[in-house]
């Protein structure tokens, strides 16, 4: 009796919780590689935690990593904070609105677009780090657009080399970075009905409203992943610029993350790169829910 | 037809015409403008040392292949891309296994604590890496696992990445109850119908995710940076390119680096060109509801 209580029992948990296994990978995963080095930053973050000496490696409890950042270091801190949201501002907002447009254009059925779609999507598949090489070349003081720039008689520009030309060179560049979303827009946009373009011109709508009026509603999910995700990416801008760095444009290249970056892996001050990185994580955490409780304007298809 | 009609109707023609003729050269200029720094990376890496230095034009004046001799000689240069290709590959057959897998439990089947966990997924997405990624420096240091490739592909095998759950678990939705109940009749596992039902029908996603996956992998530099550093006998490629023939202090010259270059995005472009359809239609994936 009682043994057949208890394989009702097992049963019972089986069929309630067996399926679970599926999910046991990425419940340890998240265990192991998110909760775990969280919760070890936050001790970090709270401490002076030495990397070097085995014994005695945490020491001093108390709030003075986060009293550096904005006591001693507050000026580095608001001007890494700065670069980074200016970058991320500016290179979102011209970077979305750009690439929509160029989608918009290249969605159309014109012969041949195809073609055309892959070779602007050519740049994206360069790697970073040869990406930035690339530009670092060709925007050397004998670089190819200084050359240019000199045989039509005109001033070399400093481009990365120095501090104060690098936000706007970092801007111009961007463009070519435009192609990513692109393909995303598109992709989104080849799922808007044909049938809604069709009875809008037979009501004589011209192309704007039909822009405006459809496949930008149409394609607000997509915008709404986009933001998101360019947000919480360009606040961590990193691979692109890092292997630009020099003494001349240190400063402007200063970005969040690479201080962090410098902070652990350079100088091996732990604690004070984890704490850095809690504040980065405050603030894009504010930001995506401020996002996300403004996300009314979304639209997700008629399906529930 | 009147003469007039035939005459507005010619002028529409022509006016069309006109406007296709627009629309082209616009698609041109602006390709050439988007290609312009791929086209660099190959020109470039023909030219010579002496012009790279001081070049006035994208074409090489000699094609010289003097770097990508530099770049072959280099004694590393096969352990850099073999150290690549296992990290790649033991990667993308996590991906592929694991979350489908977890996609799998997390719409096909039920258990209780289901929505928790797909919220916890979902959390880890939003969840910038730069927190956890001096901590996990330090823990994989404690496991003596710094300075090795296990790093850069253990993590995948917990669960598949929470982009790639989240991605499966969108297209496995669109997959009708009716499917599987049948082979449930039939008195099949749900494993059985994973394997034989689910995994068939999310081959596309599939595709996409290997392809995307592969891509992001082979041209990763922070990952590899962070966690292997400076074990020169564990550099990826893009690690290689800047440790071993960028950084201050080295000796080549961007010709070179542009040569690596070149040979880094040749397998993405081939991979781009084979599989262009599949990506296009994944990516239409990622903006459905979520």
């Amino acid at each position: 009796m009682s043994s057949n209580l208890r394989t009702a029992w097992y049963r019972r948990l089986w069929k309630d919780y067996g399926n679970i296994l599926y999910c046991l990978p990425v419940i340890l995963g998240i265990l192991i590689f998110t909760l775990i080095p969280m919760i070890y930053s936050l001790i970090y973050a709270f401490c002076d935690y030495n990397f070097y000496f085995a014994d005695n490696q945490f020491s001093n409890f108390g709030f003075q990593q986060f009293k550096k950042i904005f006591g001693t270091d507050l000026q580095k801190t608001m001007h890494s904070f700065y670069i980074t949201f200016r970058y991320a501002i500016a290179t979102i907002a011209i970077g979305m609105i750009g690439s929509y447009i160029v989608a918009l254009f290249l969605n159309q059925k014109t012969k041949g677009v195809d073609a055309f779609r892959v070779i602007y999507y050519l740049p994206c598949l360069i790697p970073a780090v040869a990406g930035s090489l690339l530009w670092k070349n060709i925007t050397d003081t004998y670089g190819l657009f200084n050359n240019y720039l000199m045989s039509l008689g005109l001033e070399p520009y400093a481009f990365y080399t120095k501090g104060e030309t690098v936000f706007p060179t970092i801007l111009m560049l961007s463009v070519w970075g435009w192609p990513g979303s692109m393909i995303m827009w598109l992709a989104q946009m080849k799922n808007v009905p044909a049938e809604m373009y069709e009875s809008a011109e037979l009501d004589g709508a011209g192309y704007l409203t039909k822009t405006f009026k459809i496949t930008i509603p149409m394609t607000t999910s997509m915008i709404f992943y986009q933001l998101i995700m360019s947000v919480i990416n360009a606040l961590q801008v990193f691979a692109g610029f890092y292997p630009l760095m020099n003494g001349q444009n240190e400063s402007e290249l200063d970005f969040i993350v690479v201080r962090i970056y410098k902070a652990a892996f350079v100088n091996y001050q732990i604690s004070y790169a984890a704490a850095l990185s809690w504040v980065l994580f405050v603030v894009i955490g504010l930001l995506t829910i401020g996002i996300f409780k403004t996300s009314k304007w979304v639209y997700y298809g008629e399906e529930a | 037809m009147t003469d007039s009609a035939v005459l507005s109707h010619k002028k529409i023609v022509v006016k069309k015409r006109a406007f296709l003729a627009f629309k082209y050269f616009m698609l041109v200029i602006l390709g050439v403008f988007f290609v312009f720094p791929f086209v660099y990376l190959f020109t470039s890496s023909l030219m010579t040392d002496e012009q790279i230095l001081n070049t006035t034009s994208i074409i090489p004046k000699v094609i010289s292949f003097e770097s990508y001799k530099t770049l072959f000689e280099h004694s590393e240069l096969l352990v850099y891309v073999k150290n690549t290709l296992i990290v790649c590959v033991l990667n993308i057959s996590g991906v592929c296994i694991m979350s489908s897998l977890t996609a799998f439990g997390l719409c096909k089947v039920k258990f209780k604590g289901q929505d928790v966990v797909f919220t916890l997924i979902l959390a880890t997405l939003l969840l910038p890496g730069t927190v956890t990624g001096v901590p996990l420096f330090t823990i994989y240091a404690k496991l003596n696992m710094t300075g090795t490739l296990l790093p850069l592909w253990v993590p995948i095998w917990f669960g598949g990445g929470a982009t790639n759950i989240f991605l499966i678990r969108q297209f496995m939705r669109g997959i009708p109850k009716s499917y599987s109940e049948a082979a449930i009749i039939d008195g099949a596992t749900s494993l059985k119908i994973y394997a034989s039902i689910v995994m068939p029908l999310v081959k596309p996603i599939i595709i996409y995710l290997a392809v995307t996956n592969f891509i992001g992998l082979w041209n990763d530099f922070q990952t590899p940076l962070m966690f292997v550093g400076d074990n020169p006998k564990k550099y990826t490629l893009s690690l290689a390119l800047y440790q071993e023939f960028a950084r201050e202090g080295t000796t080549y010259f961007p010709n070179v680096q542009m040569a690596l270059g070149v040979i880094m995005a040749i397998p993405c472009i081939i991979l781009f060109a084979l599989f262009q359809k599949q990506l296009m239609e994944g990516v239409s994936a990622v903006g459905i509801k979520g």
